[in-house]
């Protein structure tokens, strides 16, 4: 097998970095950083490249396998493209660029990264090389030198990767640990691991210029339709699933139009994901025509599911997506989803999140736990919303039995069986939205229990509140819960226990 | 006539053919085609609980029990790991009232279905309803066709009596229970069940003072009958609300 030789490249400012890494405490800034155009040339050169990262979030580089024969042609192209241009076309020197050759990644790296010139080390010069260089140096490719390892070596008298290396392994690792020896191999230019290659992620979108721009929503649903499908098939490919879909419109003036789905669950399918395309986009009429259309999937990880033998199979994703998509478009975005009520005292405050089929299961157990007993909520020091509510809206469990009146049903009971008594958790409300003005005359009132004071919120401008709250029964039996302002006049209908 | 009458009863719960109708609702039960209300009593009435794939109509007055019925259903369903809907046609559910009567909300599908005009409310809680049970993959579903205002003796627009065959059409061959929620009854022989609810007594919690007569300090609760108007069965049972040792 052919000797491998390994490029290490860095693009960079010239500062030193070795100053950089004495200074303790908090991380240093990223040094090195990844250009697309770096990346892109070194897939062009080969399609064994590594990416590299320096210790402590110092940067990031790259490095790129080659042969001893196609070494020389590699460094040269880097160095040449990767020049920048002076105003007559001809490349600039000194360039921002730090490029190394060795037959070891670490040591490539490492050269790369202190060295602010670029050369190339042959196999037998290369332990000679790092003799000389100080121990201090590791520290770029090992986070554990730290501050207080480098004061252990420094009291040994350890100054240089020579001294380092002739150390013995076993005494080192008994007084260093596990970093000891790895530190010693990084000093002997030996890598510590392979060499692995790097393949840039997948980017599944698919552009399309059009020769005649289209007006209406059938043409362009029948294009999207074959896009859908080529992208489609490159995510089953590979496994993958869409989360999300990007669907982008060249309109007429430059205009874009943009429209992104949040899938609620990661679909594969090309048939379902264009039928909710088409669906989204027909409450969307665009006024003026399409000229290009570029559609992109987030690709993740496909689904696994576990079916069991004993319970039915739940609900089918593909169809409840386009059950969901259905919805929106028949009433609103913001009108279809799974309620959750929100931290605050204020009456009806609650937020609208898209249903997903695994959402429930890990906060299942908690979240019944605390509700169950009616218990407040002591997170962030906050208390659930019905704390200073009437006992009615409280969820109280069901009492004793009325089994007076059950034995008095026994008898009129149509099929002679005995009248049954259950248990259903306390009278639930039924929100008027918005609450509406009422005119209630004295004597129609029954029952009335109250005022429940409730403020909060007086900190924002335009979202404070104060009311009164009183629940009152009807002559014709109505159970309503009534609020007023002291900043407005009359009554409003909150809702009716029901 | 009636002596004859009640003896023709008897012989007909004794007989093979009653006791294995009865049989069979418990086999049916046994294998999850009833969903449970969660309600003991109830269950018992209904034998094994509301039949799955059947439109079932709770009919009452605005304050008769018939949400927190509904809720409960929809809580078992999703303690049984199901997903549920809510299909709202004048936004009239309480988020905190679900949640303490135990609705699984990461379960619960709510759709919102309240316009400016009451008809076009009405129109788009059918759709809705129709589209959820067409979808599939719900356990339980709720349409709520009756306004809060109704309350103050406002009437609610009128539905259409086809839709509901619609409907029934739609959750035939499902294994979900389609619970229709209004003042009275509307889906005619499109439903396999019709329960009626009444409040039969509120519960204010009076308090005493001393020198002064007692005086209501809370609503703790409330009493309901339930009544079966179409089922396989018939009979009676009472909803307790909330009822609770308030000090």
């Amino acid at each position: 097998m052919a000797a491998r030789r390994y490029i290490a490249v860095f693009v960079t400012p010239p500062e030193p970095v070795c100053g950089q890494s004495a200074d303790a405490g908090s991380a240093p800034a990223p040094v090195f950083s990844i250009t697309t155009e770096l990346l892109e040339l070194a897939r062009d050169l080969t399609p064994r490249l590594e990416r590299l990262e320096l210790a402590d979030g110092r940067g990031e580089g790259v490095l790129l396998e080659a042969t001893p024969r196609s070494e020389p042609e590699m460094l040269q192209r880097l160095s040449l493209s990767l020049a920048p241009e002076d105003e007559s076309g001809s490349p600039q020197d000194p360039l921002p660029l730090r490029l190394w050759a060795s037959a070891s990644t670490r040591t490539a790296a490492l050269l790369a990264a202190l060295n602010g010139v670029r050369g190339r080390l042959d196999p037998e010069r290369q332990q000679s090389f790092l003799q000389e260089l100080p121990v201090e140096a590791l520290s770029l490719l090992e986070s554990s030198l730290g501050p207080q390892e480098e004061q252990i070596l420094h009291t040994w008298g350890i100054r240089t990767l020579d001294d380092l290396s002739c150390l013995p392994k076993g005494q080192l690792a008994a007084r260093l640990g596990s970093a000891g020896p790895r530190l010693q191999a990084l000093a002997r230019g030996d890598d510590l691991r392979p060499f692995q290659a790097w393949t840039p992620p997948d980017e599944f979108s698919q552009r399309r210029d059009l020769d005649w721009r289209l007006d209406s929503l059938e043409p362009l649903s029948f294009a999207l339709h074959g896009m859908m499908e080529t992208l489609c098939r490159r995510l089953q490919s590979r496994g993958l699933a869409a989360e999300s879909l990007t669907l982008q419109l060249g309109l007429d003036e430059g205009e874009v139009f943009t429209r992104t789905l949040h899938l609620a669950f990661p679909l594969k399918s090309a048939k379902v994901m264009h039928s909710l395309l088409r669906l989204d986009l027909q409450e969307r009429p665009l006024e003026s025509g399409i000229h290009w259309l570029e559609l992109r999937l987030k690709p993740t990880p496909a689904r696994t599911l576990q079916f069991s033998l004993l319970q039915e199979t739940s609900a089918d994703p593909e169809r409840l997506s386009r059950t969901l998509a259905r919805l929106t478009a028949l009433v609103g975005e913001d009108k279809v989803g799974c309620p959750r009520p929100l931290d605050t005292h204020r009456p009806d405050a609650f937020e609208m999140r898209p249903l997903r089929l695994d959402g429930g299961r890990r906060k299942k157990g908690r979240r019944k736990k605390s509700r169950r007993k009616g218990e407040h909520s002591s997170k962030n020091g906050c208390h659930e919303n019905h704390r200073f509510l009437p006992a009615a809206a409280l969820g109280h469990r069901a009492g004793p039995l009325d089994l007076g009146s059950a034995a008095a049903k026994a008898a009129s009971s149509p099929a002679g069986e005995k009248p049954i008594q259950c248990a259903a958790p306390a009278p639930v409300l039924r929100r008027c939205r918005p609450p509406a003005p009422v005119e209630i005359e004295r004597g129609e009132i029954v029952h009335c229990a109250g005022p429940w004071e409730a403020s909060g919120d007086w900190w924002c401008d335009d979202r404070g509140y104060r009311r009164q709250q009183y629940d009152v029964e009807l002559k014709n039996g109505a159970l309503l819960r009534l609020f007023r302002q002291p900043a407005c006049e009359g009554w409003l209908l909150e809702g009716v226990y029901d | 006539m009636k002596a004859s009458q009640s003896q023709s009863i008897e012989a007909l719960k004794s007989s093979q053919i009653f006791k294995g109708s009865r049989l069979r609702h418990r086999q049916k039960a046994a294998q999850g085609e009833y969903l449970s209300s969660g309600l003991t009593g109830l269950d018992e009435l209904l034998r094994g609980g509301f039949p799955r794939g059947t439109l079932v109509e709770l009919v009452g007055d605005p304050c008769s029990g018939r949400s927190a019925l509904a809720l409960r259903v929809l809580a078992r369903a999703a303690a049984q790991d199901e997903l549920t809907a809510y299909v709202d046609a004048f936004d009239a559910l309480d988020v905190q009232a679900a949640l303490d009567c135990g609705v699984d909300l990461d379960k619960l599908l709510w759709v919102r279905c309240a316009s400016a005009a009451a008809s076009r409310s009405l129109a788009r809680a059918f759709k809705a309803a129709d589209i959820v049970a067409r979808g599939g993959g719900f356990g339980a579903l709720v349409l709520d066709l009756d306004p809060p205002a109704a309350a103050l003796g406002e009437s609610g627009p009128t539905a259409p009596y086809k839709s509901f065959f619609r409907l029934h059409q739609a959750v035939r061959r499902t294994p979900m229970v389609m619970l229709v929620l209004s003042r009275r009854r509307l889906a005619g022989s499109a439903a396999s069940l019709a329960l009626s609810l009444r409040r039969a007594e509120t519960d204010w919690g009076l308090a005493t003072s001393p020198g002064e007569p007692p005086h209501p300090r809370v609503l703790r609760g409330a009493r309901d009958e339930i009544e079966v108007m179409k089922g396989r069965s018939y009979g009676s049972a009472t909803l307790h609300r909330g009822l609770c040792d308030a000090s």
